[in-house]
């Protein structure tokens, strides 16, 4: 048997690799497809013929399509993830801190988002049907109006926090605390309605179980019955709707982090798209398709570690 | 309705909870003497007066560096410069400095700085933003009489060289000057911190004695959403929202705390269509005549700029020195639907991106107008960044979406028209229009010259290709009690400006 985990881990990870390299391929050809040219972006009204030519040139956009993204693959794949065109700083270098940024709101907001909304889901799950209403007209808002609707009342009316989440260069998200109420609060809006749902239709689909049924036939309380039949079962797939939520929190945060001035990866990946940086766009994405593939890939393997029926690897 | 509420119930909710740990919230009121001002920028910026787009770094650079001669409210303004004048057939300038002006570092403001200056303008390999409005420059031939005294010769005349070259940018550097981000300041400010794209502090020179500015520090912070410009400025974070958008400005208009400061005309941006005169349907001047009067300027306005703006005539340069008062186009659909008809006009694809917010919602307008008419118009929507990419698609389409930063109308003339322009989008170049420019530009007296330019404004405005509709004034947010900003060529200027808390 370890022998075929051992097989499943090492394919999962091929798997992952896989996705990576053509999730990157497809944002070449997307950010390709954006039609803008980053020489005429970057010129601005001041472009003529002769020096958009000039500036191709030096850029090296005058290469065919694959000779440009062979070169940025080659460099990716030996840890250099290029340079930005619009400003010449490597891409790591930009890309460091803003990761740093967008990681601490995302696992404030993910935290706050579990801890109100997985009791909220277990309560939808067993019967409080509201809930699960309200939790599906939560997530029907869309997150730039969940966002404008909390600098509204907590910045200007109530004047409780900065509308303008900003950090100094070389200062840290941490070192005024207060600038990421509203980010986080903000994005874990967002993500709960959706945290309650998927928790509320686990353990829904985890209710009637045969063992908790037999249980409730025997006598035994409904709250004993949750906690030893019903929780244990749907723990695995909790785990592994983890993953999915950071997926969640990556698109949140592109729209959040613009409208509150926050320096995370979505705001860089908007300025870098502005100027058609395809380096930058490029890097962003691989990293977060990355980032979605491994911590998905990661919560399905907890989540069979967890529950024998959800081995891969099992023989049926 | 009940969504938003219980959103907002929500956030209350978990908002309380999380403000146990932070006792204080938004900034404190900062003291009079600074000031927060919110504006674009990109982490490309670099400071270099001579490449730079940001305007963060524009508000930077109109406080670091003062100019020979600049445009205040549309007119000729001398500023380190006593005299600026033409030899008798305008080849040559002399330029002489006043007196006593310093650099921040103390050292006197000289000839030599001047000619070094004027040299970096006029680079082609250096001055991106500026070098094509000094191409008539002979720079190696810069020569400097005395300490306070600078010779300018040209190629070619050119009378208007003070007004069109001169005001529209002459900023003085220190001669050797290329660390732009550890700039000797020959304006009221020096820099105290700069961070590409995050924010840059200014703080006032003190060796300035009765000219030292009442605010001593100003902030430029980086701020790229407009929302989120006046999001800060409602919550008292930033006391100036750069370049609001018109909607956003109504929506504070009734707050007595925020003052809503306008460029007028002369900051403004024309925006417009090009007809391209060589090309089928437009080389028939019938077609452009239909177009022009066909087009309600005033809807335009008044929905595409929410009234924050005037109605524009086909010209560029409204507000400044030299524009030809012409009769303001009519708005005539019957005359235009008749006009359509005879030259058999019934479809027209406009080629439209948003190089500016509003051209394509523009574009969709009159599209509505001109099917009342008969004609049914495609919007043919492109994407911004790849409009000016396709030269040859640039100057080969019958109809698109253009704008203009106003200014003088003989600087616009000299560089966007005729062969020798920047682009000449419209194809409009009759025979001898070059030379009737050229000739305009080297005509030393000031009526006559005037007179020149009046003329070739008429061409355009009779049988040339642009539409020009409206006016859009820019509009900054600012909180009340900030007076005496100065506004140069659409970039504010805070170094004579006061605010009382």
């Amino acid at each position: 048997m370890p022998q075929a985990a051992a097989r499943w881990v090492l394919l999962r990870i091929a798997g992952v690799m896989t996705t990576v390299i053509a999730a990157s391929a497809g944002i070449w050809l997307l950010a390709f497809g954006l039609s803008g040219d980053p020489a005429t972006a970057m010129l601005g009204a001041t472009a003529t013929p002769e020096r958009v030519a000039a500036l191709r040139l030096e850029l090296g956009l005058d290469r065919p399509l694959p000779v440009q993204y062979g070169g940025w693959l080659g460099g990716l794949l030996t840890g250099d993830l290029g340079t930005s065109l619009h400003s010449g700083t490597p891409v790591a270098e930009l890309l460091g801190p803003r990761l740093r940024n967008s990681a601490v709101v995302a696992a404030l907001a993910g935290a706050l988002t579990l801890a109100v909304g997985v009791p909220l889901g277990i309560a939808a799950g067993c019967g409080r049907g509201w809930i699960a209403t309200t939790a599906l007209a939560i997530s029907a808002i869309p997150d730039f109006v969940v966002a404008t609707c909390a600098v509204w009342l907590l910045a200007i009316q109530l004047h409780w926090l900065p509308a303008l989440s900003t950090v100094r260069r070389d200062g840290k998200p941490w070192d005024r605390p207060e600038i990421l109420v509203i980010p986080v609060v903000a994005m874990a809006l967002v993500l709960l309605g959706w945290c309650v749902r998927s928790v509320a239709a686990v353990i829904q689909n985890n209710r009637d179980h045969p063992a908790a049924v037999t249980a409730r036939v025997n006598g035994v309380p409904e709250a004993e019955v949750l906690r030893t039949y019903v929780l244990p079962q749907a723990l695995a797939p909790l785990v592994q709707f983890l993953g999915w939520l950071v997926a969640g929190a990556i698109g949140a945060a592109t729209v959040i982090e613009q409208l509150v001035g926050y320096p995370g990866v979505g705001a860089l990946l908007v300025d870098a798209v502005t100027y058609r940086d395809l380096p930058v766009v490029a890097s962003i994405g691989t990293v977060l398709a990355a980032i979605v593939a491994g911590v998905v890939a990661l919560c399905d393997g907890c989540g069979a570690l967890l529950d024998p029926r959800m081995r891969p690897w099992r023989v049926r | 309705m009940k969504l938003k509420a219980a959103a907002l119930a929500l956030v209350g909710v978990l908002a309380a909870g999380s403000l146990g740990a932070c006792s204080s919230g938004a900034d404190q009121a900062e003291p009079a003497d600074k000031l927060i001002i919110g504006a674009l920028g990109s982490t490309g910026d670099t400071l270099d007066p001579l490449t730079t787009q940001g305007f963060a770094d524009y508000i930077g650079i109109e406080h670091l560096y003062r100019s020979i001669a600049r445009l205040s409210d549309g007119e000729v303004e001398l500023d380190l410069a006593e005299s600026v004048e033409p030899n008798d057939d305008a080849t040559e300038w002399t330029i002489t400095l006043k007196d006593g002006q310093t650099f921040s570092d103390g050292s006197p403001i000289t000839a030599r700085d001047v000619a070094a200056s004027l040299r970096l303008l006029a680079d082609p390999d250096k001055s991106m933003n500026y070098a094509q409005f000094f191409s008539d420059i002979d720079a190696a031939a810069i020569s400097e009489v005395d300490q306070r005294t600078v010779t300018v010769p040209l190629k070619r005349p050119r009378a208007d060289f003070l007004s069109t070259a001169l005001a529209f940018a002459s900023y003085v550097v220190k001669d050797g000057a290329t660390d732009w981000q550890q700039p000797v300041a020959s304006g009221e400010y020096t820099l105290a911190e700069y961070s590409a794209g995050e924010r840059l502090v200014l703080r006032a020179r003190e060796d300035l004695g009765e000219d030292t500015p009442s605010i001593r520090e100003l902030e430029v912070r980086v701020i790229n959403d407009p929302q989120a410009r006046l999001n800060a400025l409602q919550s008292g974070e930033i006391d100036v929202a750069t370049r609001v958008d018109p909607v956003m400005a109504q929506t504070v208009a009734d707050d007595d705390s925020l003052t809503v400061s306008s460029s007028g005309p002369a900051g403004s941006q024309v925006l417009g269509f090009e007809m391209n005169v060589t090309q089928k349907p437009f080389d028939n001047p019938k077609v452009r005549e239909a177009m022009r009067i066909g087009i309600d300027r005033a809807e335009l306005v008044d929905t595409i700029l929410y009234g924050e703006g005037e109605v524009g005539n086909d010209l560029v340069g409204k507000g400044l020195p030299g524009y030809a008062e012409l009769p303001q186009r009519p708005y005539d659909p019957d005359k235009a639907r008749a006009l359509f008809a005879e030259a058999g006009v019934t479809e027209l694809t406009i080629r439209a991106a948003d190089t500016t917010p509003g051209l394509v919602d523009a574009s969709e307008l009159v599209a509505e107008q001109l099917g009342e008419l008969g004609v049914e118009v495609t919007v043919d929507r492109t994407d911004p960044a790849a409009f000016y990419a396709d030269f040859d698609t640039l100057l080969n389409t019958p109809l698109q979406t253009t704008y203009y930063i106003n200014r003088d109308a003989a600087a616009f003339i000299g560089a966007f028209t005729g062969s020798f322009g920047y682009f000449n989008i419209s194809g409009y170049n009759p025979p001898g229009y070059d030379d009737k420019v050229h000739a305009a530009q080297g005509t030393v007296d000031d009526a006559a010259r005037t007179k020149a330019f009046d003329e070739l404004q008429q061409m355009q405005y009779d049988d040339g290709g642009m539409i020009l509709w409206g006016y859009q004034t820019v509009l900054n947010l600012q909180v009340s009690g900030l007076d005496g900003v100065a506004i140069h060529q659409g970039v504010p200027d805070f170094s004579a400006a006061t605010l009382q808390e």
